[in-house]
């Protein structure tokens, strides 16, 4: 018996142990000071290396830790940063100086070295970096002087400025005895936030950079956690261990507008939804009619009201307002079922059935609102189906296939926030997310992107979108809303580009 | 006795092939990961550049043997997602995931094995019932609930415990809780069936009969042997509970392996994958292996020996 006691004794005792190890070490609670802030997210950073990731939530961390050549301000128009200004020198070369007297953290000097090491690693064979495609354009960086450079494009390309927001600079020195590695795990920059510690999907800490050039920030700490749980986030606001959450659901608005010590933000997104329709596949989907009828056949505003609460921005055509190009006097399509029933008779078809493709939980009530779209399509003599493809990877390869239902629920937004980087992917014909082909389209689009003179380049998007609007590849859909929640000690306002900027909090 | 520790663990070696192949080609099933890697909008020569970089351009059966070539040495690779060493990573994570383990295990074990004795001892009373009904909720709670729930009520409501993290012991309490809970049903229905087995054996009813006292009788005769069947279901709740941390882990944001274990599925991040299966089948071998010893250091009547031919 003795044994047996002994045995349950020394499980418990094990047990014990494995669990109080290190917890109680970290009893220390952070001793949060009154200027630190505690930003919870739905997942960790991928990477701390900036130049190895295109994902929004890994990029908002790292945008503490490094600094671009030029940026966007509150208004999200391209302002000097790292680079003071930049003109066209010839017709495929720009001219950039940049900033002098910048140290990055570990104190060797930024300067046009670091910009040509930066570009030229990105374009390594044997680097992983998704961003190879952002700066596509771009042939080479020439050396004119340290706080000069020439940037030679393979043709001409009005978009540089906006490629240069997301040029982040890295360390050459660091680099090169560091290794990648380390530079993911220990990361080096020049911005206004310097790097403390890492502990994988728990938390990410830097710490203020009192001698970045754009002065003290009112910030002194920053903790980065994620937290998956929705459920958890919005616990974690409440309980203030977290200062600002993201991702809130237009559900739980109403929950936490009423609290006093939180209070909800929103901003409409640059990121826009909205139903492609399957023109590829031939069909009735092929004709222009058909696609205008479903477009009149379903009443945007009216799910956007029901599903979101209100938390959705229709779209005028296949651009959201956020993105230079917009266009605000295109008109919307109007709810009208009798026209819609006129333009299906009209093409010869009035017997149509339709699938609706859409995810599960990518975006806020997805699911509910294409099954909106469909039972309003139904309700309009387009008896409709919605089919969900729950696993985000599976939805992918539908579209990468052009193997998608007849219409396929569709998102979209990038953080150039470059006009040509929305209508090329999804609307040319043979890239690989578009599901419409249409060479005068295609015309257009070139156009537009190599025109250097941005008056005549606004007017060619104007035209453009236009077109698209009329030529209806999609079911317009919406601009999404992007709600947080805010403990009321920060005075902190939302970016129309989904990004957090640490420099934005104060007190 | 070291005959058939070394027969085992051969016994285990076999195990943990089969496991590899198997985890291997399920993850292989799940589709192409580089697409998930890149920007929907990359070309196709950069996507043949990723794949050709991950080394997946190989026939499947040269991936295998490169992976196991590797992996006997201790090299899992890179994770595609995370570009670092997969057991690195594992090896970071596997502490906090442990800790919630042990912690889930231990209170299941404190809260459920009285329990389950009382009611077996207090039959049909009320405590007994209560038992009952216990284990019933236990069993029916889904984790997900239990978890929120006690966040609701704990963290946000009375302002306790933290609702997600693992800054300190604080952070520990729900998070074992929620993933205690069921364990502690089956383990409380077992203790007490157990109990309840040993309670109606002779040799208890001779002890009775010989005149000895009811209290050493319970503890002497009945729980020694009502022990025996225990020490094995908590080897087994271990590596249920290790794979089951996954839900407790991500409703309250707890840094462990079983949060990694799913990004990395859904990532298909393929050596990661295998990694963690890897090593979670080994843990889980070894733990089964040392519970076998100690059920022969329990019980001295059982011997391992060659089976007679």
């Amino acid at each position: 018996m003795l044994r047996a006691i002994r045995s349950v004794a020394m499980i418990l005792a094990i047990l014990a142990a494995t669990a109080g190890v290190g917890l109680a070490a970290r009893a220390q609670a952070w001793a949060a000071g009154e200027r630190d802030v505690t930003i919870a997210q739905g997942i960790d950073a991928e990477f701390l290396d900036v130049q190895m990731t295109n994902n929004i939530v890994t990029m908002i961390i790292n945008g503490s830790i490094y600094d671009t050549l030029l940026t966007r301000d509150k208004q999200l128009q391209i302002v000097p940063h790292l680079a003071t200004s930049y003109k066209l020198v010839g017709e495929k070369v720009w001219e950039v100086k940049l900033r002098q007297g910048v140290k990055f953290h570990n104190g060797e000097p930024f300067d046009a070295g670091a910009v040509k090491f930066s570009f030229e690693r990105i374009n390594r064979a044997d680097f992983k970096s998704p961003q190879k495609g952002w700066f596509g354009t771009l042939e080479r960086v020439e050396i004119v002087d340290p706080s000069t450079v020439l940037f030679h494009t393979k043709v001409p390309d009005p978009a540089m400025p906006a490629r240069m927001t997301l040029m982040y600079q890295m360390a050459p020195k660091y680099i090169g005895q560091a290794g990648d590695v380390q530079a993911n795990l220990k990361p080096v920059g020049t911005g206004p936030f310097k790097f403390v510690e890492w502990q994988k999907n728990e938390r990410i800490v830097v710490e203020a950079n009192d001698a970045h050039w754009t002065g003290k920030p009112a910030v002194r700490r920053a903790t980065w956690r994620p937290i998956p749980e929705l459920g958890a986030r919005i616990a974690a606001l409440q309980t203030g261990q977290a200062d600002l959450i993201v991702n809130v659901p237009p559900d739980q608005v109403p929950a936490l507008a009423t609290s006093r010590s939180v209070r909800i933000e929103k901003t409409p997104s640059c990121r826009i939804i909205s139903f492609a329709i399957a023109q590829i596949k031939g069909g009735p989907l092929a004709d222009k009619r058909v696609r205008q009828a479903l477009n009149h056949a379903v009443d945007m505003q009216g799910i956007l009201d029901a599903v979101l609460l209100g938390n959705g921005k229709r779209l005028n055509s296949w651009m959201p307002p956020n993105v230079w190009g917009h266009d605000p006097s295109i008109p919307f399509y109007e709810y009208n079922p009798k026209k819609a029933k006129e333009l299906l008779a009209a093409a010869g078809q009035t017997n149509l059935t339709l699938t609706i493709q859409a995810p599960n939980g990518r975006w806020a009530m997805d699911k509910d609102i294409a099954q909106a779209v469909a039972g309003q399509l139904s309700e309009n003599g387009i008896k409709t189906n919605v089919k969900v493809i729950g696993e985000w990877g599976a939805y992918v390869r539908t579209i990468l296939d052009h193997k998608t239902e007849d219409i396929a629920m569709s998102g979209w937004c990038l953080p150039s926030l470059e006009p040509d980087h929305w209508v090329t992917p999804n609307l040319k014909t043979g890239e690989p997310v578009s599901q419409y082909s249409n060479p005068e389209v295609d015309k257009l689009m070139e156009q537009a992107r190599a025109e250097m003179n941005p008056d005549k380049r606004k007017q060619l998007y104007s035209h453009l979108l236009r077109v698209i609007r009329d030529e209806a590849p999609y079911i317009f859909g919406y601009q999404q809303m992007d709600i947080y929640g805010v403990n009321n000690r920060l005075k902190w306002t939302p970016r129309g580009d989904e990004s957090i900027r640490l420099t934005e909090i104060g007190f | 006795m070291l005959g058939y520790v070394g027969r085992r663990l051969l016994q285990s070696l076999g195990v943990l092939f089969g496991v590899s192949v198997i985890v291997f080609g399920l993850v292989h099933l799940t589709g192409d990961p580089t697409r998930l890697l890149l920007p929907l909008e990359a070309r196709e020569e950069d996507v043949r550049q990723m794949r050709a970089l991950l080394g997946l351009d190989d026939p499947l059966w040269v991936q295998y043997a490169r992976f196991l070539s590797r992996a006997v040495r201790g090299d899992f690779g890179l994770s595609f997602k995370h570009q670092l060493p997969a057991l690195t990573l594992i090896f970071q994570t596997l502490p906090a995931t442990l800790q919630l383990t042990a912690a889930g295990l231990g209170l299941a074990l404190v809260v459920a094995v009285p329990a389950g004795i009382l009611a077996a001892l207090k039959r049909n009373s009320v405590l007994d019932a209560v038992c009952s009904v216990g284990v019933l909720l236990g069993q029916a709670m889904p984790v997900y609930w239990l978890g929120l729930l006690l966040i609701m009520v704990f963290a946000v409501g009375l302002g306790w415990f933290p609702a997600a993290g693992r800054d300190s012991l604080a952070s520990l309490v729900l998070p074992a809780t929620t993933l205690g809970a069921f364990s502690m049903a089956r383990i409380a229905r077992m203790a007490r069936s157990g109990m309840l087995e040993v309670l109606a054996q002779d040799y208890v009813r001779t002890a009775r009969a010989a005149g000895i006292r009811a209290f050493v009788v319970t503890y002497k005769y009945a729980l020694k042997n009502a022990a025996i069947p225990l020490v094995t279901i908590i080897g087994l709740e271990f590596g249920i509970l290790l794979g089951g941390a996954v839900i407790t882990e991500t409703i309250f944001a707890w840094p462990g392996v079983g949060r990694l274990a799913v990004d990395a599925i859904f990532s298909r991040d393929y050596p990661l994958v295998q990694a963690i299966v890897a090593v979670l089948a080994t843990l889980f071998v070894v733990i089964n292996l040392v519970i076998d010893l100690v059920y022969t250091y329990l019980d001295p009547r059982i011997v391992y020996v060659r089976s007679a031919r």
